[in-house]
């Protein structure tokens, strides 16, 4: 009997022994969770956030923003750069005794092979490379990166663009990215589309090791899941979350709520070349009839009235500019000397894109009406919108822009080109955008943005700003290291619990 | 028999032909270009209408529905344009879980109902009946959405006792389970509760009493038999629907389902994608449907194939 006993008591040790190891050597993890799962796994050709957040952890570049500041560059894979006086070459030196995952050397090769890639493919960042020419390797550890003309933006997209292994990928192509190889912190694991993404340490990276031992992305497109995963801890970061979210994760006492100036703008687009818009009276109208101030304080509980196409934090942000103060019996006053003949004017908006669309759109509605404009709302599926914006089949739309630090990409698609078909002409405004593309100076370039600025604030054309998004994101209580850079795209590298 | 299933396998095939006409034609209809969102905002027409060209919908349409189907016959459901991936694959990732949810669901509605169905009908006027009726009012009144969240806020959140969201546990498919069966298990506790209560009532139970059979087999043997019929019809097409997708199910528990897939699919206007996905849902309906038809007759002799 005593035997027994003895047996049983030596067995359940043996049985939980096991179980206090793992307790004590335990795997650090952070569970991430946003709406949206990746795309499929080519850096190049997908213009997805999670697909960014997750090139962060795997890939390195050749330049980084600078986590203490946010803005400006600071070196990675590259040591250092220097710029031709016509901008039109950026030569770099690159880190030398840096391996991809795979074993394979970083080299000059490694820069040629991945962004010539932009020329030699269809690729959906392509529009961002258009004026490469070629990557010239002057040696192992020396590129110059060659422009048809002066590219004012090239450290802008190459903190967005990862350096790819040359030889793994000159043997498998695009199949390389079924298994992805960079040079990051950390190494690609497991992708279960719809599930998770997996990414674990590398313990034999160049660079500041990662804290954690495993990051797991969850896509979750529900925005209360994600609140009720964080509440309950099965999440430590849930990121993208709406502000009609934040009193109840503000309650928990485990659950900090972050909330930081995004560089994306919510603005409206007027069809320019249409009547009553052709008349600036009207256009004048509409902006002061916008309530900017009460739709941040009031409606979103976050954010900041826009004072210009540039918004804080982007460069060449002017701080003296003021929001425009909403003014009803002024904008009465211009609509009744406009050419406004009283007709309704469609101002349509997408669904699920922007926060709290419906509320807002509404008050700016509110307002129009307010002034005496006949105003038809239609809220649309954003296939729908996208199509009837593209065509140019309304009279105001509502919409958002996100920008990489950079306002160029914005001004050069949406303005000068005329992506969304408004019908906007001015060639003075032209002219500013295509010499800004090429002006080195920085100071002679912020004069041109600025001046840019003040011709569509002042002409109140192609577009009226409305406010600067915020982006929220619930963390468990104790966690450090998210870098956050106003593109909505963190580097979650050295996310860790502090204790 | 045999010839019966002939007969409706070839019907299948004409059903499926219908279903992919009719959604290539709607999906083509309405509007929302796939190139466009594929693209960034600030795509310019020409990048469009370049993407257009390279992916091949600015063909006819007759033309791009025929190459579909040239693919479907043999097997392959075309591409993704979103994920850039075989179609067929995407669905095979997703329908295990579509299975796992809907069979919990089903089962576990019938496991529920059909006893609480069957004592209701025996004991009329009873507190059990009461709760019966109750509970097929709630179940129906609820909305899945409602209902989702709130069993998150009550179990996972403020209880602690099961996890929010979550596939590959018993634990993570307690609470959607239970959501998106709900509704039919409220169904079926009436359908049940009336078929018992008229099956009951017929003359050759009452002789069949009289002969002395156990109260236990009459139910068993008789009225169980009779009203299964009825809640077959109902089970085998609410299973049809569910594999087509509990959306909003899928979506609140973050269950890597067919439906979640068919609504990005369709928001994205990833027309290879939801043509792929439409026609296997349609496949399902149709021999779940002939399943159920055979299942009948052979509950019911009195029933032939025709």
């Amino acid at each position: 009997m005593k035997m027994n006993k003895l047996v049983m008591f030596l067995l359940i040790i043996v049985l939980l022994l096991p179980n206090c190891l793992i307790g004590v050597a335990q795997e650090k993890v952070i569970t991430f969770a946003r709406p949206e799962d990746i795309q499929f796994m080519d850096p190049y050709d997908n213009i997805n956030i999670t697909n960014i957040i997750m090139d962060y952890l795997i890939y390195d570049r050749l330049v980084d923003y600078n986590p203490e500041t946010g803005v400006g560059f600071v070196p990675a894979l590259a040591t250092e750069w220097s710029v031709s006086s016509d901008g039109t070459e950026y030569t770099f030196k690159l880190k030398q005794g840096v391996s991809f995952h795979n074993g394979e050397p970083f080299s000059a090769e490694c820069v040629k092979v991945s962004l010539e890639r932009f020329i030699n493919e269809k690729l959906r960042r392509g529009s961002d490379w258009e004026t490469l020419k070629e990557v010239e390797i002057i040696d192992d550890y020396t590129v110059i990166v060659k422009f048809s003309q002066p590219n004012v933006v090239c450290l802008t997209n190459l903190v967005r663009t990862p350096m790819l292994p040359a030889k793994a990928f000159q043997e498998k192509g695009a199949a390389l990215f079924d298994n992805p190889i960079g040079t990051g912190a950390f190494t690609f694991t497991e992708w279960r589309r719809g599930q998770h993404i997996i990414a674990e340490k590398y313990p034999d990276y160049w660079g500041e090791p990662a804290y954690i031992d495993k990051f797991i992305y969850l896509p979750i497109n529900e925005d209360s899941t994600r609140l009720a995963g964080v509440l309950r801890g099965e999440i430590d970061i849930a990121d993208t979350m709406p502000p009609d979210q934040v009193p109840a994760a503000e309650a928990d006492p485990n659950v900090e709520v972050i909330r930081m100036l995004a560089w994306d703008q919510i603005y409206l687009g007027l069809k320019a070349d249409t009547p009553p818009f052709t008349d600036k009276k009207f256009r004048q109208a509409v902006t002061l009839s916008l309530d900017r101030e009460n739709i941040v304080k009031f409606i979103l509980k976050g954010g900041r009235p826009s004072t210009g196409n540039i918004p804080m934090g982007v460069f060449g942000f002017d701080d003296s500019l003021a929001p425009v103060k909403r003014d009803i019996e002024k904008a009465k006053q211009l609509v009744e000397e406009s050419i406004y003949d009283g007709r309704e004017i469609r101002l349509i908006a997408p669904t699920g894109w922007y926060p709290k669309t419906k509320d807002v759109t509404q008050a700016i509605q509110a307002g129009l009406i307010e002034i005496g404009v006949n105003v038809n709302l239609e809220i649309l599926d954003g296939a729908t919108f996208a199509e009837r914006r593209g065509a140019g089949n309304y009279d105001i739309y509502y919409t958002g822009a996100s920008q990489p630090g950079d306002v160029d990409s914005f001004i050069w698609q949406r303005i000068y080109n005329d992506a969304m078909a408004s019908g906007y002409v001015n060639n003075e405004l032209n002219q500013l955008i295509e010499d800004q593309r090429q002006e080195v100076d920085s100071e002679k370039r912020i004069e041109m943005l600025r001046e840019i600025e003040n011709i569509i604030n002042t002409e109140v054309a192609p577009h009226v700003f409305v406010y600067q998004m915020e982006h929220i994101y619930f963390q468990r209580k104790g966690i450090e290291g998210y870098r956050y850079y106003g593109n909505k795209c963190p580097d979650l590298r050295y996310v860790h619990y502090a204790n | 028999m045999r010839r019966y299933i002939i007969k409706r396998i070839l019907l299948c095939f004409l059903v499926l032909l219908g279903v992919s006409i009719i959604s290539f034609g709607i999906l083509h209809l309405t509007p929302g270009d796939p190139a466009r969102l594929l693209l960034h905002d600030g795509a310019t027409q020409q990048e469009i209408n370049e993407l257009r060209e390279r992916l091949g919908l600015n063909r006819p349409l007759h033309i791009q529905y025929l190459i579909y189907m040239q693919g479907a016959i043999k097997g392959d459901l075309g591409t993704s344009l979103y994920f850039k991936v075989p179609n067929l694959d995407l669905i095979k990732e997703r329908v295990p879980a579509t299975l796992i949810l809907t069979s919990a669901a089903v089962f576990g509605s019938l496991l529920f109902s059909i006893p609480l169905g069957i004592i209701a009908g025996i004991k009329q006027g009873s507190a059990i009946d009461f709760f019966a009726l109750f509970f097929a009012l709630l179940g129906q009144s609820m909305s899945p959405v409602w209902l989702g969240v709130l069993l998150i806020f009550i179990f996972s959140v403020k209880l602690q006792i099961m996890p929010s969201f979550g596939f590959g546990s018993i634990q993570a498919l307690i609470l959607p389970a239970i959501t998106l069966g709900l509704p039919l298990a409220a169904l079926i506790t009436r359908l049940t509760r009336a078929g018992t209560i008229d099956v009951l009532s017929e003359d050759y139970i009452l002789a069949i009493r009289a002969k002395g059979i156990g109260e236990k087999k009459v139910i068993m043997r008789y009225v169980l038999k009779n009203v299964l019929i009825p809640i077959i019809t109902v089970v085998g097409l609410q299973f049809a629907v569910f594999m087509g997708g509990a959306v909003v199910t899928e979506n609140i528990f973050n269950w890597p389902g067919i439906g979640r897939l068919a609504i990005f699919a369709i928001y994205g206007r990833d027309f290879p994608l939801v043509q792929a996905i439409m026609l296997v849902v349609a496949t399902f309906f149709v021999v779940i449907n002939l399943l159920v038809d055979i299942l009948y007759t052979l509950l019911d002799p009195r029933l032939k194939f025709s």
